[in-house]
């Protein structure tokens, strides 16, 4: 009588159903979200400071009148996750973005471009790869 | 045998390879040997099993470490062994059988010894121990 292949995968095993980006499903180990707002920046606000002030007085800044556009085309949002896998994330492509954890979806469907991606292919160890993309606000 | 065991793929290969069978015949165990091996023979255990996460849970990938140990009456006859040992294995990949997809099985250390084989009244015998690293997963 034949034998049956047992199953390898434990009961909790599962191909990873966390980020979908541009349609791609990535099997995920790692996820940061960074959060930071362009408005707030150094470049943001003018010093105003003026001889009215007194000594040891925080030196006056304001905002600027007008909005300075972000050459780089940040957001100040940004997702790094690494994922296993040899599908390589090309730098520049644009889509949109979903993540799930845990039944709770943190970011739906939004715009996305990749700022950068890197793919490290090694002896004795998986393919692994990392991505950081620019979500819209 | 209920459960998927690369380690016990590897062993299997070496056990059908004609040139290792040459010196060693069947006789590779996992763990323990019976008393009554002759000699040489060889046993393979497992050293440590890492399996990776993800963040939706375990995808079934393994990386096992397993140290196959040699023992024969002379020391020449253990290094020729453990080299045929090592040109079957030694960066050997796909799938080795029919239960377990070997994706890659490299030597990762050699080292010598000589010991005193327990239950029996033998002499000392010399020893090879090969630790290789098995990466194996869902994907053949």
């Amino acid at each position: 009588m034949p034998l049956t292949p047992p199953n390898q995968f434990t009961p909790h095993d599962s191909p990873g159903t966390v980020l979908n980006l541009f349609g791609v499903v990535y099997t995920v180990t790692n996820i940061v979200f960074s959060n930071t707002n362009p408005s707030e920046g150094d470049d943001a606000r003018i010093d105003v400071a003026h001889l009215g002030q007194t000594v040891g007085e925080v030196a006056a800044r304001m905002l600027r009148p007008l909005t300075i556009p972000d050459e780089t085309g940040s957001t100040g949002r940004q997702v790094t996750f690494d994922y296993l896998g040899k599908t390589i994330v090309l730098d520049g492509a644009t889509g949109t973005i979903t993540i799930t954890v845990g039944g709770d979806t943190l970011v739906n469907g939004k715009p996305a471009t990749v700022q950068s991606s890197t793919l490290t292919l090694a002896t004795n160890d998986a393919i692994r790869g990392q991505a950081t993309i620019t979500v819209a606000r | 045998m209920r459960f998927r065991s690369p380690e016990k793929a590897v062993a299997d290969t070496l056990s059908s390879d004609p040139d290792v069978q040459e010196l060693l015949g069947g006789r590779v165990y996992p763990v323990l040997a019976p008393a009554t091996a002759a000699l040489p023979f060889a046993t393979w255990r497992r050293e440590q099993v890492q399996r990776e996460m993800t963040l939706s849970g375990p995808m079934g990938l393994v990386t096992v470490v397993m140290a196959l140990e040699i023992y024969a009456e002379t020391y020449e006859q253990a290094r020729e062994l453990s080299d045929r040992v090592r040109r079957k294995l030694d960066g050997s990949q796909n799938e080795m059988a029919s239960w377990t997809s070997v994706r890659n099985v490299s030597l990762i250390n050699e080292s010598d010894g000589f010991v005193t084989l327990a239950g029996g009244d033998l002499p000392p015998v010399y020893s090879v121990t090969m630790t290789f690293q098995i990466l194996w997963g869902p994907e053949g």
